[in-house]
């Protein structure tokens, strides 16, 4: 029988989505239970919250189950309408940073999984294609975010900076493991902003260990070369 | 720059038969707001479109006051947030986060919808399979016993999926083969029935025979260049 905990988040260590979550609910001062999940063996009680998708993140208050990161950092500032907002109260300032956030989930984060998952010449092109995104998202986010400094909501962490401080943070990890993608001599702006992020207490205590990361992300992606 | 008022100019920079382009036609419908309707020929866009969206080139987009809009799920927040009559969301954050789920997973399943259309054979009949396990997960977990998605009258998540009820069967007849049949999927059929008779969706749909005319044009172009 599930113990009714008011806050509960279903996620896994190393995975930036539920870095957001985690980061939406500290902000806000919500005290939450957080279940790992294995997502080689995922529990009944996931399957039973997320049976659509079967995925992780999933947040569960008061026994009803919402899943997918961006709906869920919507809920989060809704429900819990205390400051610090994670989203700006201007309309148009709103769809500014829902566009970027769909940009960088939509576009830049598959052609990061694009990098992770080709070798060779098919790898190279993948880097290009992921530079030119990134390229695209910088000089958007200064156009559309001129002057907000550290992040782009201001002095705290915002929705944009939750979406993409909670993968970002770890280019070191990506550097390390793929490729350099994340090159503060090819993107200082979005890459000044990136380790703005990093450097902030919160992001510090939430962001996966780097080395438990490295380790696990090569182990996953990177297959020993066939004997 | 902050938001333009209610009362300022709205411009939709559209294209006939999209269904993006209709989802922000029927909000405006549903919202009473008075726009301008600018129609885009997609093979050779204009220097408003490009200037407008400048990082998709694509339409829909939204323009109010002079500030542009792109991306139909964004638009559509954005009209809800500034237009608060005849709301497309419920008020509590659960309900809310339920109709932004499934407007989601709308969005993220046309691919497979799409691969209908343009495959044939053994690959079309797979993709048809996956298109119906996710009618069946739409029928039985989105809708329910529900008269709209949104549920007793459209919202978001209804105005997303708007598509399955105006064009899949033109898109079916077309590609040659039947997803959404009444008997399987008979709240969904229902479903559709009701959506294509709500006040403001009802006269802004697009014409049946022109659409067959244009999406049949499209299947032979495709069909040729995927045929050895």
């Amino acid at each position: 029988m599930e113990k009714q905990s008011e806050v509960k988040l279903f996620g896994t260590w190393s995975s930036g989505y539920c870095t957001r979550i985690e980061l939406a609910l500290k902000l806000k001062g919500i005290p939450y239970e957080y279940v790992e999940e294995d997502l080689s063996n995922k529990s009944d009680l996931l399957i039973h919250h997320n049976p659509v998708h079967k995925k992780v993140p999933v947040l569960v208050h008061n026994g009803k189950a919402i899943a997918e990161s961006l709906v869920i950092l919507e809920y989060i500032d809704e429900h819990w309408n205390h400051t610090p907002k994670l989203l700006p109260a201007d309309p148009y300032e709103r769809a500014k940073v829902r566009f970027w956030a769909n940009f960088y989930d939509q576009k830049f984060g598959p052609s990061i999984y694009n990098i992770i998952t080709s070798k060779g010449k098919e790898q190279e092109k993948a880097i290009e294609d992921s530079r030119e995104v990134l390229k695209v998202f910088e000089e958007g986010i200064e156009r559309d975010f001129p002057a907000k400094s550290p992040f782009l909501n201001g002095g705290t962490l915002g929705f944009l900076d939750i979406v993409v401080g909670s993968t970002a943070c770890n280019f070191k990890a990506f550097n390390e493991v793929f490729a350099v993608v994340f090159d503060p001599e090819k993107n200082p702006a979005f890459c000044s902003w990136v380790t703005a992020m990093k450097d902030c207490p919160l992001m510090k205590e939430t962001l996966p260990p780097h080395d438990r990361l490295v380790a696990k992300i090569s182990k996953f992606f990177l297959k020993p070369p066939k004997a | 720059m902050t938001s333009s008022t209610m009362e300022e100019e709205v411009k939709l920079l559209g294209a006939w038969p999209s269904p993006y382009s209709y989802r922000v036609l029927w909000a405006l419908s549903l919202k009473d707001i008075k726009y301008e309707y600018v129609e885009e020929d997609l093979s050779n866009k204009s220097d408003l479109l490009l200037k407008y969206n400048p990082v998709y080139k694509k339409i829909p987009v939204l323009v109010h006051g002079g500030k542009p809009i792109s991306e139909s799920l964004v638009i559509l927040e954005y009209m809800e947030e500034t237009w608060p009559q005849n709301p497309l969301l419920p008020q509590d954050p659960y309900d809310r986060a339920m109709a932004r789920f499934w407007a989601k997973f709308g969005e993220d399943k046309s691919p497979i919808f799409m691969a209908i259309f343009i495959t044939v054979g053994e690959e079309q009949e797979k993709a048809a399979k996956e298109a119906k396990e996710q009618l069946t997960i739409l029928e039985e977990q989105a809708l329910g016993e529900k008269r709209f998605f949104g549920g007793d009258k459209i919202g978001l998540t209804d105005i997303v999926l708007g598509w399955l009820a105006g064009w899949l069967d033109v898109i079916e007849e077309a590609a040659g083969l039947k997803l959404l049949e009444a008997e399987t999927f008979p709240r969904l059929h229902a479903w559709v029935q009701r959506f294509k008779e709500v006040p403001g969706i009802k006269e802004q749909l697009p014409d049946r025979d022109e659409m067959l005319v244009y999406y049949k044009q499209k299947r032979e172009m495709l069909i040729a260049s995927v045929t050895p």
